[in-house]
């Protein structure tokens, strides 16, 4: 059954939805924003619970809330642990993962991209990755939780997808992040998806002063 | 160095969200259907964006600013709509029959919100009404009227915060709400273990 997923037409916080709905195979089709009208068409037919996006059409629900919208999906592909405890570890790995990410897509946002960027690197990366291969070092599944993949897994390959993209060499330093991201990277389905057409691709100079405007339809 | 920090069960929990959730679950307040679930996780990260909007006031000298935006965006998008929740709710709880992490939250959002602009909260009824019949939960009226409940941001809370995190970490700097995992302590009737926070120069 396919799901519709409406977001921008980059990767964002959307992008974190489209990986996961290839990991657990649920096809999808998207709805990117338009304009400021268009989003006022969205609002008013009462879509968008808090006005915003992303939201994912799915199972009959309009969901929004990008962790929420992430959640579900994983507790109904099994995606969350099996214990109290493992869904415990898997909650502050994938918030401590989804907050890193974060400082990621705000690069470019704040003063500059090059400025942005070197604030992450210097700040954000060294706190980050020492911790995350210290974690993977505590696991004999490869996977961060449990024995299988989870939320947690794909939050934090996620956030070194952007390490590469923006500091090339910075994972020849954590052995176990880089051999973690290559073999997740490797599985058939996310494998298809990052070279597959609804991988959107890494944010220019450009797309950030056009993304300003779009973003102020969102606030109108 | 990461705060909040709760030691409880033998864990040392980070990450706010995660220590809510966790004892969310323990103790029943995260829905019993997959179905309420999803509704909970949903209505909490909206009712946290409505929270969260109040949590620099203090912190970058731009209190106007963060203010002014309250008033004109966050209050005007996020009071109808957890108004219209709520008059759509038979149980007076977001979601089914019972209190869940999501009902706390907007709880703390409402209460900061009449801090702040007690005016704005007087054309919503249903949120008026949710307001007073949770905080008047005995363990949640035990908590807002007891000791350990913080009060509102002083100067001082707002140096003692910013110097704690630019000593001990990155200058990437991260507010975290206490508030919130208190009211669950006292919901389930634990005894509120202290924060920890060690700092290295």
């Amino acid at each position: 059954m396919k799901a519709h997923l409406t977001y921008f037409d980059g990767r964002g916080l959307g992008e974190s939805i489209r990986l996961i709905l290839y990991a657990v195979g649920i096809e999808f089709e998207e709805t990117y924003l338009q304009d400021a009208a268009h989003v006022k068409r969205l609002r008013q037919a009462g879509d968008l619970l808090f006005m915003q996006v992303p939201m994912l059409e799915i199972d009959g629900m309009k969901l929004v809330q990008t962790n929420a919208i992430i959640r579900y999906i994983a507790r109904k592909y099994d995606m969350y642990g099996k214990t109290l405890e493992q869904k415990t570890r898997i909650d502050v790995l994938y918030d401590g993962a989804r907050d890193f990410i974060m400082k990621f897509l705000n690069i470019g946002w704040n003063k500059s991209m090059e400025e942005d960027s070197k604030d992450v690197k210097e700040n954000a990366v060294p706190r980050y990755l020492p911790v995350l291969e210290k974690e993977l070092c505590g696991t004999s599944s490869g996977y961060l939780v449990g024995d299988d993949l989870s939320m947690a897994d794909l939050a934090v390959l996620e956030s070194l997808l952007y390490c590469d993209d923006y500091f090339p060499a910075v994972l020849e330093d954590y052995p176990k992040l880089k051999e973690f991201k290559d073999r997740l990277s490797s599985l058939p389905r996310i494998r298809a998806f990052l070279n597959g057409p609804q991988r959107k691709r890494k944010l220019t100079e450009e797309d950030i002063l056009h993304g300003k405007k779009v973003l102020a339809w969102l606030y109108q | 160095m990461q705060v909040p920090l709760l030691e409880i069960d033998g864990l040392k929990l980070v990450q706010r969200d995660a220590i809510i959730r966790y004892i969310a679950r323990k103790y029943g307040l995260y829905g019993n259907t997959l179905d309420e679930q999803t509704k909970v996780d949903v209505l909490y990260e909206g009712a946290k964006d409505f929270l969260f909007s109040f949590m620099s006031f203090g912190f970058y000298g731009d209190d106007e600013k963060v203010m002014e935006n309250i008033k004109s965006k966050t209050l005007p998008r996020y009071l109808p709509i957890f108004e219209r929740l709520l008059s759509e709710s038979s149980s007076g709880y977001l979601v089914g029959d019972g209190l869940t992490y999501a009902d706390l939250c907007l709880l703390e959002a409402l209460l900061v919100t009449e801090e702040y602009f007690p005016e704005l909260l007087s054309d919503y009824d249903k949120l008026k009404d949710f307001k007073v019949k949770i905080s008047s939960l005995p363990r949640i009226k035990a908590f807002l009227e007891g000791p350990q409940r913080k009060r509102k941001n002083t100067p001082e809370y707002c140096g003692t915060v910013k110097e704690v995190y630019y000593k001990c970490s990155s200058t990437s700097f991260q507010l975290q709400e206490l508030v919130t995992k208190r009211y669950f302590r006292n919901l389930s009737g634990l005894v509120v273990l202290p924060c920890t926070c060690t700092t290295t120069d």
